[in-house]
């Protein structure tokens, strides 16, 4: 019997069917994110599990029992399952410790002083004992995540379900609370259900990586399996697509600003560091202003899309440009001296069979 | 980006803040261009510059070219990452760094 089992479970709201059906299993122990493209149930999947939504059908069992039956107690269900929401969902008026130690005297029946002792140790675990007196306004978004973690945490949680943990915090914040989540995944065998959309989070954290597709689960796997060869065509769209950035440039399109601000934003959220994060900059600033523009002055029809990959922790970054409309290469025959030069100096070129098409190798 | 500017007797110092590429350029070259008046030495002050582009060193270039007609023109405080830019690019030959 798996600690976690779901059975054929669909969810309909109206007209709509998020989950279709859905069904896997947990043993004590894993760690598993859910990823998928938005709109696909992933968040409903996982309120379902604490029964924050009510299954049109199917199973839910947790440990052998079903708790989607109507008689199922939802305070004591609660309780075994822990909640992280994208949100925090803190209390404002209430200091951080407070927050914890609340729902531990009203739904635990702890003392007061055993609820004070409980949340300031798990205050100490995700390194926030130093704000227990602080209110949520006055903590970063990192900090707001961590406290709401060491709340579910106080509850004592057999599983710990989180939705979507860093998806509302600034880039420079994710780290934070991927560490906490790694190390309670890492040290604690905790288990855990995380649906996210920061790939990173879901490849160094899970022992398995579920791809929901369309209401259903399109492939089930190791964060190997899923990220660097999957079986399934649209998993592996998926994984590129989130590994990748793409834009287009022709005669109309040739907005610096907000071209530059997509690519930064994609590097952030790839946690590159700042000189990796530069030389991919230079490398498509210098593309556009010193081969591009010049190109489009005299062919117009000139349209060229660039897609920007990254493998693994960055270990290999590549750029690639194809190009069309247009029967010169414009990389060779527009190049200015000083953008050919840096574009030289912080790539690799690596050479193509095909017209229409450069690929480059990003080096810092 | 930020441009910073400070005038003492002939000389003027200019601390370019930030980014400097195709999007700010512009308005470096239109600030330096401007203030040029009786300047017998211009100072580019790069501490603060996290990034250049081609276009960036463009303005560095029409300037020193100006400041070869009426005086002088130096660059300093460039971080590592500026000045390999200015290597890659031959600039370490045509600027005076400081």
């Amino acid at each position: 019997m798996s600690f976690l089992e779901i059975k054929r479970l669909r969810k309909q709201f109206g007209d709509v069917t998020p989950l279709r059906s859905v069904s896997f299993s947990v043993e004590k122990g894993e760690v598993v994110s859910i990823i998928g493209p938005s709109g696909t149930g992933k968040s409903t999947l996982i309120r379902c599990i604490n029964r924050l939504e009510t299954p049109s059908s199917g199973q839910i069992l947790l440990e052998g029992k079903n708790i989607c039956a109507p008689d199922t107690d939802l305070t004591a269900l609660r309780r075994r399952v822990g909640m992280v929401f994208q949100s925090f969902n803190l209390f404002g008026h209430l200091t951080v410790l407070q927050n914890i130690v609340m729902p531990q005297m009203d739904i635990l029946g702890r003392s007061a002083e055993d609820a004070r002792k409980e949340a300031l140790r798990q205050l100490r675990r995700v390194g926030l004992d130093s704000k227990a007196g602080s209110r949520p306004e006055e903590l970063s978004g990192g900090q707001k995540q961590r406290a709401a973690i060491a709340r579910a945490l106080a509850m004592q949680p057999e599983i710990m379900l989180f939705d979507e943990p860093t998806s509302a915090l600034d880039p420079t914040m994710v780290s934070e609370v991927r560490n906490v989540i790694a190390r309670l995944a890492s040290e604690e065998e905790m288990t855990m259900l995380i649906v996210t959309h920061e790939m990173r989070l879901a490849r160094d954290v899970s022992t398995r990586v579920l791809f929901l597709n369309d209401g259903e689960i399109a492939e089930d796997g190791s964060p190997e399996q899923i990220f660097d060869s999957p079986l399934n065509e649209s998993t592996r769209q998926f994984v590129m697509r989130v590994n990748s950035w793409q834009w287009v440039i022709d005669y109309g399109r040739t907005d610096f600003f907000i071209m530059m601000s997509s690519l930064e934003a994609f590097c952030q959220s790839r946690f590159m560091n700042r000189r990796l994060m530069n030389s991919c900059e230079m490398v498509v600033e210098e593309l556009v202003s010193g081969h591009i523009q010049p190109c489009l002055k005299d062919y117009d029809e000139m349209r060229v899309e660039f897609r920007l990959e990254t493998i693994g922790d960055n270990e290999s970054v590549t750029l690639t440009a194809e190009f069309s409309g247009v029967d010169l290469d414009p990389f060779d025959e527009y190049a200015l001296p000083m953008s050919d030069a840096i574009v030289n100096s912080k790539t690799r070129r690596i050479p193509q069979d095909g017209e229409g098409i450069r690929v480059w190798e990003i080096i810092v | 980006m930020v441009i910073n500017k400070q005038r003492s007797g002939d000389t003027l110092t200019i601390a370019p803040e930030g980014r400097l590429d195709t999007v700010t350029s512009p308005e470096l070259e239109k600030a330096v261009k401007g203030s040029l008046d009786g300047v017998t030495e211009l100072i580019f002050d790069l501490a603060g510059l996290e990034y250049i582009s081609s276009a960036g060193l463009r303005v560095l270039l029409s300037s020193q070219k100006i400041m070869n007609g009426k005086g002088s023109m130096k660059v300093i405080h460039v971080n590592e990452m500026i000045a390999e830019v200015f290597e890659i690019t031959g600039f370490t030959d045509i600027l005076t760094i400081e």
